[in-house]
């Protein structure tokens, strides 16, 4: 069981890997890291199983809790984002300062 | 008393630092002022020295300790004792005169206040020379003297002859300045000190034969090189380039007699090598032997008196080694004397002359400049050791008549007095040539200042009457110097009664066949047929040309090889070029990454992340 | 219960992959929520029933809602330009992700022990006794993140009334 929980944690985590580094879309970026949050969450269950160890499900409690903390501000950044730069594509997110009246 | 002494060096020293630092405002003619002050001060000090308590027993001065670092101790200490009396009396007062003659001789010059900085750190760097109680300061003077040397040479840098001719005396001095450290090491490595005065009596002690020949050769060396003794002489001929008043200083006051001075100051650690007495006396009467008769043939004035140094300094590295340490030293005070004016005066001369140094262009310069020449008539009695009323007479003769009597003295008896007689010659010939004859049509009108004539007027009596301090043994008058000197130097080898009466006679007669010569040479040089012609002598036997062929063409030759193989290839093909085309590579790579693209931050945040992990996973724990 | 773990292996590989390849973002969103479903139960296989519970809880009712609100808000245009533009020509990155997938799982597999751990379950009780116990300050901490966050989110759209 351990062993299909691990297979499943390394299935969340390159899935995830995949799609920060394959997509385009900010939506499927944050996906991503919600699954690699996941993988990670997995991971540490499995090793309070493994052990018996209450710890296991602490840590992936806070893991749970630190994912949602991220995750709200980003949401909050990506609608900014659409409103601001009106686009979603991550290659669009270049600008380090003002937007200058020809675009180069 | 004891704690003044650090003045002595200490004046000119600031006399340099003002000058660089303000010099500039001061303007050129104060800066000679302030630097001509300087060792007058200095000369001040060493006179209430005279006059006070003396230097017996040896005054020590420890200023603060240099540096420490196990048993390695340098302190910084001054020693005056009676020999360093006298090297400190000369540096500073004929120092003193060298200057105030630079005034006038000197002014509208370009870089005058470059030449009194450098003359006033020479002064300082001869004074801690001589006073240095251990053998890391005396290095520091040697080092400074060598520098400054360099710097006056080239004074007159903007013809590419004179900084040739600084880079070489410089590069000539350096060998021995290399060697001269290196015995100095080994005299540390064996004895873990560094001060004379306790490393003399440490070497009679615990003689270690092998390491005190190695040892005494490099300083040896070290001296001849700094002395431009046979055959590191080459330097010297060619330093002619600088302003005469430099010569002055570096053939008088201060630099060339370092050499001698080291000698007599470690007389203890040559004498605990069997046999280097010996060679130190043969190699100085040949070197006197042979500068002399190169002398007779040189044409520029200042050739002539450079080639006299060499041999008169040969005169006195033949005291030291026959064991007569005391007359080599009353010859340094001599020397310094004559030689300061006849080098102040050929640079009148010169002056003279429109800066035309060949003395075949010359002569008759007596009916105009009498007080030149009677001056430098005095300097050429005292070179020529004119009996009686010169004062190289009562020295070098003394010399060369103590070698008569030492053991295998027979070789430097010779020579010496072979020596005399072409010293005698090229002397006569030199004056014969330059004040006698016609007036050549060449001379313009010069008008010597008080600033010019006070420094040869003291000179020329010094130049005639410092030998009286010592009349030869038996004669009626002072004998001072050398029993005032024997508790340091002991008494030299004396020659007395009959042997001594003859044996003075024969330096005579040499003497005054010496002049006959120079007479004729004179001759023969106006009618045109002079030994000038002949080349073996004027060139110094070939020895220069043959040195400068020989040994520096294997090190253009390995310079060719470091620059085309390590420096071209592996410093500016490999190291440069590589850490240039690194950067610009890294730099680029940097540039491309920083794209704002957040998809690549992701990849390398991953991949670094996936790095962390290897690296931890493959951890040893 | 093995060939349960394996089923929900399968659902769970199936399901990823559709996030991977769907285009639009509505559809991801959808097949992540399964996704987690599925993991809940997971979580409730390996003793966890409090934190299957929190899944359910915390991401499907939260987290999950969360992004289908925000692409309610981004609006269905937006979308659509977002799917037009949906991968970038990475396939030597994804193949090496995949070799290196392969490579964890077959470090997965072939390993010389097989864990035969039996899997107890470790109740809330345990779970709360261990949190407000010896993790007492890290829950705080959380609890101030927590907090902060809200701070954020507030911040993050106080300029917006500027714009609109």
């Amino acid at each position: 069981m351990i062993e299909i929980a691990l297979a499943a944690a390394a299935l969340l985590f390159f899935v995830g890997l995949a799609l920060i580094l394959l997509r385009r879309s900010l939506v499927f970026w944050l996906l991503g890291a919600e699954l690699l949050f996941n993988a990670a969450l997995l991971v540490a269950l499995a090793g309070g199983a493994r052990w018996h160890a209450i710890s296991g499900q602490v840590l992936a409690l806070f893991i749970m809790a630190l994912s949602g903390a991220a995750l709200a501000p980003s949401l909050a950044l990506l609608l900014r984002v659409r409103r601001e730069l009106g686009t979603l594509n991550v290659d669009g997110l270049r600008l380090l300062r003002e937007r200058e009246k020809q675009d180069d | 008393m004891t704690e003044w002494l650090f003045l002595i060096p200490g004046f000119p020293l600031l006399g340099a630092l003002i000058n660089a630092l303000f010099g500039e405002r001061l303007g050129p003619r104060w800066c000679g002022r302030l630097a001509a002050t300087m060792p007058l001060l200095s000369s001040l000090v060493v006179l209430a020295i005279w006059l006070g308590p003396g230097a017996e027993p040896a005054l020590l001065d420890r200023l603060w300790t240099w540096m420490a670092v196990g048993d390695f101790r340098v302190d910084l200490t001054l020693r005056v004792d009676d020999v360093t009396l006298v090297m400190i009396s000369i540096a500073s007062f004929v120092g003193f005169l060298i200057h105030l003659f630079s005034q006038q001789y000197l002014r509208g010059d370009y870089g005058e206040r470059r030449y009194y900085f450098y003359l006033n750190l020479f002064v300082a760097g001869m004074l801690i020379l001589t006073m240095a109680n251990n053998l890391l300061l005396l290095y520091l003077g040697w080092e400074t003297v060598g520098l400054c040397s360099y710097a006056l040479i080239s004074h007159w840098y903007r013809e590419p002859e004179n900084a040739w001719a600084g880079r070489k005396a410089f590069v000539v001095t350096r060998i021995g300045d290399t060697t001269l450290l290196l015995g100095i090491f080994l005299l540390f490595a064996q004895y873990h000190t560094l001060s004379i005065s306790t490393l003399l009596p440490l070497v009679t002690a615990q003689p270690a034969p092998a390491l005190l020949l190695a040892a005494s050769i490099l300083i040896l060396i070290g001296a001849y090189a700094k002395s431009a003794q046979f055959p590191f002489h080459i330097w010297l001929p060619d330093s002619m380039a600088g302003p005469s008043t430099v010569s002055a200083l570096i053939h008088a006051a201060t630099m060339v007699t370092a050499g001698v001075y080291l000698c007599i100051r470690l007389l203890g650690l040559f004498a605990a090598v069997p046999g280097m007495l010996e060679a130190i006396a043969v190699l100085g009467a040949w070197t006197a032997f042979f500068a002399a008769s190169c002398g007779l043939a040189q044409v520029d004035v200042k050739r002539v008196l450079a080639y006299s140094t060499i041999s008169q300094l040969g005169y006195m590295f033949m005291g030291v080694g026959i064991g007569a340490p005391s007359l080599g030293l009353f010859h340094l005070l001599v020397h310094a004397c004559f030689k300061a004016l006849l080098f102040m005066a050929s640079g009148a001369i010169i002056l003279i002359y429109a800066d035309d140094h060949d003395i075949r262009h010359m002569g008759g310069l007596k009916y105009r400049q009498p007080f030149l020449r009677w001056t430098f008539l005095a300097g050429v009695f005292a070179l020529a050791a004119v009996p009686l009323i010169s004062a190289a007479f009562y020295s070098k003769d003394a010399i060369i008549n103590a070698s008569f009597l030492v053991a295998g003295g027979g070789v430097p008896y010779a020579l010496g007095l072979s020596g005399a007689v072409l010293t005698a010659g090229y002397a006569f010939r030199l004056y014969f040539l330059v004040f006698e004859g016609k007036p050549s049509e060449l001379e313009g009108p010069y008008q010597m200042g008080w600033g010019m004539k006070i420094p040869l007027a003291l000179l020329a009596a010094a130049s005639i009457g410092i030998g009286w301090l010592q009349f030869p043994p038996g004669w009626p008058g002072p004998h001072l110097w050398v029993h005032w000197l024997a508790p340091e130097l002991g008494l030299p080898p004396r020659p007395i009664g009959l042997e001594g009466g003859l044996l003075t006679l024969v330096g005579a007669l040499a003497t005054f066949l010496g002049i006959a010569l120079g007479y004729w040479a004179a001759r023969r040089e106006r009618a045109g047929r002079g030994l000038s012609r002949w080349r073996f002598l004027a060139s110094g036997w070939w020895i220069d040309g043959t040195i400068l062929r020989l040994f520096p063409a294997p090190f253009y030759a390995l310079g060719r090889l470091l620059r085309g193989g390590v420096e071209n290839l592996g410093v500016q093909g490999l190291a440069q070029g590589g850490l240039r085309d690194g950067l610009r590579l890294s730099a680029y790579a940097l540039a491309r990454g920083e794209n704002g693209l957040a998809s690549r931050y992701a990849v390398s945040m991953i991949a670094g992340l996936l790095l962390l992990l290897l690296l931890i996973w493959s951890w040893p724990l | 219960m093995i060939f349960l773990g394996f089923f929900l292996l399968v659902v769970l590989a199936a399901l990823l992959l559709g996030v991977l390849l769907l285009r639009d973002a509505m559809y991801g969103v959808v097949a992540v929520a399964a996704a987690l479903g599925i993991l809940a139960i997971l979580f409730y296989l390996l003793g966890a029933p409090f934190l299957a519970a929190m899944e359910i809880l915390l991401y499907l009712g939260a987290i999950l809602v969360l992004f289908l609100f925000t692409l309610m808000l981004i609006g269905p245009e937006a979308r659509a330009a977002a799917a037009r533009q949906s991968w970038r020509s990475g396939w030597p990155l994804g193949a090496l992700l995949l070799l290196a997938f392969a490579l964890a799982l077959a470090a997965l597999l072939w390993q010389q022990q097989p864990i035969t751990t039996a899997i107890h379950a470790l109740g809330p009780a345990l779970l709360g006794r261990a949190l407000f116990g010896p993790n007492l300050w890290w829950s705080e901490a959380v609890a101030v993140l927590l907090f902060v966050v809200i701070g954020a989110v507030l911040v993050l759209h106080a300029g917006e009334k500027d714009h609109d």
